[in-house]
């Protein structure tokens, strides 16, 4: 039967070959996409800092005693994800245990992303600056139950904008 | 994003700056669930393979949460509070593809 053979070597063909594939090509091009997330960044950030001189974000619940105009909530939020080079290596060393450098990136990368969204919101409602920042991690539930899907985490940032008068 | 809806004033620390609370009116809450959409997730999925911002997942939180937020400043509108003072926001997995976003805080009435 050449034809039931070959839907098996098709099917084999799918089944193992497609995702190592993927994880390939995830390791070559995650990468340059994480760089220039980052590169990017620094970018939007030194600009805040040259515009007005300083982090515009505080975890304190007030920072000067000077006249405060008014006041308003500010949020940010965004949706990364490991890809599936960083999956595939995160797996392995979770087996040894340790540190999953990957997941600590893609974190860290995140919410300094948050962070920065959340300054220019800031920027763009008119705020000189944010007080009382708050930061939170969730994680997405894949759409399908009782199979490994999307890896996501959403990291959120909010705080209370302020005008000086 | 800034939330003065109504002139209601929505701040995440206990005092609004400059403001002397008057009268203090019990906590308000809002919250939606949404559920992903199919094709959305699919193009999440393909988004996922290389890494990076997930944005339709992004948008789509976003946009929960505002309401989440509009919902409570709503109910504080209703109570005759001018400001919900000491807001907080909780994402929870309900169930497997939705997450309730939710926002409460105090609703007050300032001078």
């Amino acid at each position: 039967m050449a034809i039931e053979a070959l839907i098996t070597v098709l099917a084999f063909f799918g089944i193992a070959v497609v995702p190592i594939l993927l994880i390939i090509i995830a390791g070559l091009v995650g990468g340059q996409i994480m760089k220039s997330m980052q590169n990017k960044l620094t970018e939007r950030e030194q600009e805040i800092i040259q515009k007005y001189g300083k982090d515009t974000l505080s975890s304190l619940s007030m920072t000067a005693k000077r006249e405060v105009s008014e006041t308003g909530i500010v949020m940010a939020s965004l949706v990364v994800g490991p890809n599936y080079w960083q999956q595939f290596v995160s797996k392995i060393q979770s087996l040894f245990g340790g540190t999953l450098n990957y997941y600590d990136q893609v974190i860290a990368l995140g919410r300094n992303e948050a962070m920065q969204r959340l300054r220019e919101a800031a920027d763009t409602a008119g705020w000189d600056e944010v007080v009382n920042v708050r930061l939170e991690t969730s994680k997405l539930t894949p759409m399908v139950s009782n199979k490994e899907s999307n890896k996501a985490m959403e990291l959120f940032a909010y705080g209370t904008g302020i005008r000086y008068s | 994003m800034a939330m003065n809806a109504g002139g209601i004033i929505v701040v995440n620390t206990e005092t609004v700056p400059g403001k002397t609370i008057t009268e203090t009116l019990g906590v308000v809450t809002g919250s939606t669930v949404r559920a992903k959409n199919v094709f959305k997730d699919i193009g999440a999925g393909l988004k996922n393979v290389v890494g990076g911002e997930l944005r339709a997942y992004t948008e789509l939180l976003g946009e929960s949460r505002d309401e989440a937020l509009q919902r409570m400043v709503a109910e504080a509108q209703a109570r005759g509070g001018n400001a919900v003072v000491n807001v907080r926001f909780a994402t929870s997995a309900v169930t497997a593809g939705a997450a309730e976003l939710f926002a409460y805080g105090t609703a007050v009435k300032l001078e």
